[in-house]
């Protein structure tokens, strides 16, 4: 009995030191607070099971042939190997690079002005502010509609328009000339909001005694905006053209809805391409590693962004 | 001064493991039982007289129960289907009066979206618990293959289903490997809708429709619409690419003898007649050398439904909404014969079972209740718009009276099934054979080029012949 007890007792202060020494344990000299560990365990859980793990599992399948209902079965690079032979692929790509040459200078140009616009505070800026930031607050399949609407040769308010000045009627979504201009003008059209929401902040953090201080020196106001504005407000900038290339890449939704990819796969986008192999097709292990080639080439750019403005930034 | 409660590392810990055991014992604890509220009143019940589409209303004083039936009373049915409102409505009050009438099955039904279908059917034969029945818009050959289908045959002859009743062709559509997989429900196939505000306009009898090559392009000529030589209406509707021309391409090339595969489906033989060259110049010429109909048409639907667009091929889904357009005057018409025979595309739904271990019960009752469905389609098929498999139903006065939609303009798509194609063959991703196709499909892929002036004709059909074989290889790989 007595050694029972002796035996608890010792079994306690083991214990005790256990978790005493975890809650003593220090990390670059620094005592580690398990509660504030403890405070993020849910985000990191979370995150680890549906981003981490899902990212792991994209890799592993695309070295696979899955089609759900079998288990995923090894193959290797078979899928890398097709993807090089597959005519449609450097199609989607180049269709792609199109759209991302049109939509990311188009939005950045387009959301630093009215940025540059609402943060002077000219007349109407609340309105313009609430303008631009609607579109991207409606769901992309009602703004697909009506942009179909919009741009239709024979009815659309677009060529109404031009007709009525006289200009040709202009075949916007069926012609192989104008499908990706008018895919990426609605792209635009609905992320230049947002995008100007992310520039605005970046001008109202820049303090405005810089500003007053080149004016002083005798700085006009496209030099105030040239040599003060525009080198403080890069963080942001890059920023913005990172998030445009990524949303440049990843366009889907309006092509779904406005061509189908149409014509004769013409605007066809890379998650389209992605989309219609792995859930119509059900070529997974094909389409996981059309994701992959995705991603790398998406970290290429970002890669490249960073080797560009590593020089320039604050 | 209140006093300042500080919270210790410790207490914050316990609070956190009491709650989280908090959580996993209420997950744990037993589901709380329903009480059961009886209410005795009168109601209308809708009777169906045996054996008969028959349907009688009587006043009836009737317990009605607030809590389902126990499950031991009734087998329990899981139905998925992904029909849109028009036909899913008439579908799920036709489940409804199955429910009603039947003492010991009951269909629990699920409406799935389209896109979502198929990914969920997977998911759920992947983790060894599909729905119980399906419904399904092509033969369901990938579920089949992953050994997740009652073939039909015997359990169908079992329950007392009377196959002779059955348009061979629709039968024919649905069996792989000689199994019936799934059970036709309805036929969507083609036919011509024509805007008789212009026929008229352009002097045509519409009493006549165009019945041939000929009286076809002498209709859509007559009803096109040019500007400086620039088509502004089609008259016969096309686009620059992806389904429509596909499909008119396919369709001629089957009147005019070809076929994309042999009988028994082990073979594509698209280039073994001239018919698809012919075919594919007719779209050719119908949009370059005729110009009857126009590339720039970005969305067929909304151009004929606004009378941009004179004749179009299309299927039974438009007849309501067609019927129903203010504004659009337009009668339907069988497709007309463009060389040897009368065909026309149809695609047939159907209704499935699926199998897992120790289903065997629910098989039967699935078995009896998509005997009853089939039987009873006549209340519910004519609001669904597409035809029936079965002769007795298209015979049936109350399926030709039914539906809102005036028979004569039904009828071309219910005469259909008599001649139509089999346009969704039973093979793996019968998609791919289908000729309505667009995007990176084979034909699509080989012949939207053609249609976009950008490849010759024999390149696009060997390119299409050479996507077909590798799609039917797929097929065949996973027997």
């Amino acid at each position: 009995m007595k050694d029972a007890v002796l035996k608890a007792v010792h079994y306690e202060h083991k214990s005790a030191g256990l978790l005493a020494r975890l809650r003593h344990l220090r990390y670059q000299g620094r005592r580690i607070d398990w509660v504030a560990y403890l405070f993020v365990l849910p985000f990191c859980s979370f995150f680890a099971v549906m981003t981490i793990v899902p990212i792991v599992f994209g890799l592993y399948v695309s070295f696979t042939e899955w089609s759900i209902t079998e288990p995923p079965k090894w193959i290797g690079f078979a899928n890398y190997q097709r993807l090089l032979v597959d005519d449609w692929v450097p199609k989607v790509w180049g269709n792609n690079l199109k759209m991302a040459a049109l939509i990311v200078p188009g939005v950045v140009i387009i959301a630093l002005l009215v940025a540059l616009y609402v943060n002077e505070r000219l007349p109407l800026a609340g309105m313009v502010r609430t303008a631009f930031y609607a579109p991207h607050v409606v769901a992309i399949s009602v703004t697909a509609l009506v942009w179909v609407w919009i741009l239709e040769k024979e009815t659309g308010v677009l060529n109404i328009a031009l007709s009525s000045l006289g200009l040709p009627k202009t075949s916007f979504l069926t012609s192989v000339t104008w499908v990706i201009p008018s895919i990426a003008s609605v792209s635009i059209w609905g992320q230049t909001g947002y995008y100007m929401v992310i520039l605005l902040a970046g001008l109202q953090g820049i303090p405005p005694e810089l500003k007053d201080a080149a004016r002083i020196d005798g700085g006009s106001g496209w030099h105030v905006f040239w040599h003060v504005v525009l080198p403080l407000l890069r963080p942001a900038l890059v920023l913005v053209i990172t998030l445009a290339i990524i949303a440049g890449f990843r366009i889907f939704g309006s092509v779904y809805l406005m061509t189908q990819g149409g014509p004769g796969g013409r605007s066809s986008s890379i998650v389209h391409y992605i989309y219609t192999t792995g859930f119509q097709n059900f070529r997974l292990g094909y389409a996981a590693a059309l994701s992959v080639a995705l991603f790398a080439t998406i970290l290429f750019f970002a890669l490249l962004r960073v080797r560009l403005f590593r020089e320039l930034e604050y | 001064m209140a006093a300042e409660k500080r919270i210790s590392r410790r207490e914050l810990l316990c609070a956190a493991a009491l709650g989280a055991a908090g959580a996993v014992v209420a997950g744990c604890a037993p589901k709380q039982v329903e009480v059961e509220k009886v209410v005795t009143e009168v109601v209308k019940e809708t009777v169906i007289v045996a054996g008969t589409p028959e349907v009688v209303e009587k006043e009836v004083e009737k317990v009605v129960t607030a809590t389902p039936m126990p499950a031991a009373e009734k087998v329990a049915l899981e139905l998925w289907h992904d029909w849109g409102p028009s036909d899913g409505e008439p579908f799920c009050e036709h489940l409804a009066r199955f429910n009603e009438q039947s003492t010991d099955i009951e269909i629990k039904y699920d409406v799935l979206r389209t896109p979502e279908m198929d990914t969920k059917i997977a998911a759920a034969i992947a983790t060894g618990d599909p729905p119980d029945i399906g419904v399904y818009f092509r033969p369901p050959v990938r579920w089949y293959r992953a050994n997740a289908l009652a073939p039909l045959d015997d359990v169908m002859r079992d329950v007392g289903l009377d196959f002779d009743d059955f348009y061979p062709v629709t039968l024919e559509a649905n069996t792989c490997e000689g199994q019936l997989l799934q059970l036709p429900w309805n036929v969507v196939a083609m036919a011509a809708y024509i805007n008789t505000e212009h026929a008229e306009q352009a002097g045509l009898d519409i009493t006549n429709p165009p019945t041939d090559e000929a009286s076809l392009l002498s209709w859509a000529d007559a009803m096109t619409e040019r500007q400086d030589g620039v088509v502004t209406r089609s008259g016969f509707l096309l686009q620059g690419s992806g389904g429509q021309p596909n499909c008119v391409f396919g369709i001629l090339t089957y009147q005019g003898g070809g076929r994309l595969l042999n009988e028994d489906y082990t073979e594509v033989i698209l280039n073994e007649t001239d018919a698809p060259a012919r075919a594919a110049q007719f779209v050719l010429d119908c949009l370059d050398t005729w110009k009857i109909s126009s590339r720039d048409v970005a969305d067929l639907y909304k151009a004929f439904g606004q009378s941009e667009a004179s004749i179009f091929y299309t299927g039974s889904w438009m007849a309501r909404s067609f019927y129903d357009t203010v504004g659009l005057e337009s009668m339907t018409a069988p497709v007309p014969k463009v060389g040897e025979e009368l065909l026309t595309y149809g695609a047939t739904n159907g209704l499935f079972l699926f199998k897992a271990p120790g289903r065997d019960t629910e098989i039967r009752a699935g078995a009896e209740a998509l005997k009853w469905l089939s039987d009873n389609q006549v209340l519910c098929l004519p609001d669904m718009g597409g035809a029936s498999p079965r002769k007795s139903v298209l015979e049936d006065p109350k399926f030709r009276e039914g539906g809102g939609v005036p028979w004569e303009y039904r009828q071309p798509f219910m005469d259909a099934v008599g001649y139509m194609f089999n346009a969704r063959p039973p093979v793996l991703d019968a998609q791919n054979f289908d000729v309505r196709q667009s995007g990176e499909r084979p034909i699509a892929k080989a012949m939207d080029p053609v249609w976009l002036g950008e490849r010759s004709i024999e390149e696009g059909l060997a390119m299409a012949e050479e996507g077909l074989k590798e799609a039917l290889k797929a097929h065949w790989d996973t027997a």
